[in-house]
């Protein structure tokens, strides 16, 4: 979770939603509500799970809204295509506006793209449209392209590319480097970080713009 | 679909791939990743990969060890599966194992062992279980016959009963053998939620929900409950809340 983000208890969430535990526990089942935002605390009754607040009840307000109109294994699709990322295929990754031309040289296929695909080339023209060359996005977009099980719970996940500066006798060269992991990462003195993005944020800027292509 | 079946009747092993039926009886051993639309075992089998079918039936001792999932499956004796386990519909009994369980109707009747979560539409369990995480399901019913232990229980309807003492047949020698005689019938969790909860010879620190009542032999920490609470004679709940 991001600091400061306000967290709410489960039972509140119940009270202020009129949801039941059925509805909740079967959500979570299905992957609607990811199980990162299940956030585990000691109180002075014991163990209590807690939400962050404005996900949860947004989460919830979408899946009341669209219930009625798609089955919940489609809504799933809608709402968390991280838990099918196979399924989502999309055949023009240009026009999602997370992507655009800045990730034209990144495209490795001419269409199809499952949806971490999709986060992966939209990691890497985020990248590029900070200033990294294309050539040094093509690593990022490699390692998330590997890393689709991150996807799924990607809450406090870090995407790093930066450059690590090699000195000897004589010569001196830079490489490019990606780093995905959680913060607090730590790199040695001789990396300098270009760009670093919140996984989580790419992913939900992916979901977006999917589901505001007619869906809704 | 590729209808390339195999049988192995004695000793034998399978290379992975994609399979209509498989069929082994005596001892068999698959080296790869396999698909099937039909996998059949008597006696012992060992899976060293993934495995896929669409019907799975195996019998005696079956160990997989990487993810299982099928469709529809059955399993008696002794079932181990190292990695994830996804079932639409499964039976199990004896003693089963898995990392994790995900699906939609699970009866298990013995002895059932997951590290992390089991989350399915339905959860039916005669016998003892170890559930590491969060045991979840719309309808959750446990018939005691041992010990059982989950870290949480969540669904719409939980009901939890100490099981007879007088069972018959295959599944009360199978349950003696692996429990002893006379091994105690209770269950253990931390938090229990449900919309509508029944439970007897249970121990948790926070029962939750809408409808609920406590049964004999229980013991519990905390009540929070909307609609509607009942306590047995001999229960204990230490705190009530409504609201």
């Amino acid at each position: 979770m991001e600091p400061g983000e306000e967290l709410i208890p489960k039972k509140e969430v119940l009270r202020l939603t009129g949801i039941s535990y059925g509805q909740l526990y079967r959500w979570k089942r299905l992957g609607l509500i990811p199980e990162a935002w299940f956030i585990r605390r000691s109180t002075f009754t014991g163990q209590e799970t807690f939400f962050p607040k404005e996900k949860i009840l947004k989460r919830i307000k979408d899946i009341l809204r669209l219930k009625d109109e798609y089955p919940l294994e489609e809504l799933v699709k809608i709402l968390a295509p991280e838990v099918i990322p196979a399924e989502v295929s999309h055949p023009s990754p240009l026009d999602l506006p997370p992507i655009g031309p800045a990730g034209k040289e990144l495209l490795w296929k001419a269409q199809g793209y499952t949806f971490s695909e999709l986060v992966a080339l939209a990691s890497g023209a985020e990248a590029v449209r900070r200033g990294a060359k294309p050539a040094e996005a093509k690593l990022l977009v490699d390692l998330v392209r590997g890393a689709s099980e991150a996807l799924r719970a990607p809450t406090g996940l870090v995407l790093l590319l930066g450059e690590k500066t090699v000195e000897g006798e004589g010569f001196s060269f830079r490489a490019p480097l990606a780093v995905l992991g959680r913060e607090p990462l730590s790199l040695d003195r001789d990396c300098r970080v270009k760009v670093r993005l919140d996984l989580e944020k790419v992913v939900e800027e992916v979901k977006l713009a999917l589901g505001g292509e007619g869906r809704e | 679909m590729s209808e390339r079946n195999v049988t192995i009747s004695g000793a034998g092993r399978i290379e992975g791939g994609t399979y209509g039926t498989v069929k082994i009886a005596g001892s068999g051993k698959v080296v790869g990743d396999l698909t099937a639309e039909e996998f059949k075992a008597a006696g012992s089998a060992k899976v060293e990969g993934n495995l896929k079918a669409q019907k799975f039936e195996v019998a005696g001792s079956f160990k997989c060890e990487g993810d299982l999932e099928v469709e529809e499956g059955e399993a008696a004796g002794s079932f181990a599966v190292a990695g994830r386990l996804k079932a639409k519909e499964l039976r199990v009994s004896g003693s089963a194992r898995a990392k994790s369980i995900s699906g939609g109707y699970l009866r298990a009747g013995g002895s059932l062992h997951v590290e992390e979560n089991v989350e399915v539409e339905t959860f039916r369990l005669t016998g003892a279980f170890e559930i590491g995480g969060l045991l979840s399901a719309d309808r959750v019913e446990v018939e005691l016959e041992g010990r059982a232990q989950a870290r949480e229980i969540g669904g719409e309807k939980i009901v939890v009963r100490a099981g007879q003492t007088h069972l018959s047949g295959l599944l009360s020698s199978a349950l003696r053998f692996i429990f002893g005689p006379g091994s105690p019938r209770e269950l253990f969790a931390e938090t229990i939620e449900g919309d509508e909860i029944e439970l007897e010879a249970t121990e948790a620190k926070l029962v939750r929900g809408g409808r609920i009542k406590i049964g004999p032999g229980c013991h519990i920490e905390r009540v929070e409950y909307t609609e509607a609470l009942e306590v047995a004679p001999d229960a204990v709940v230490k705190e009530e809340v409504k609201g």
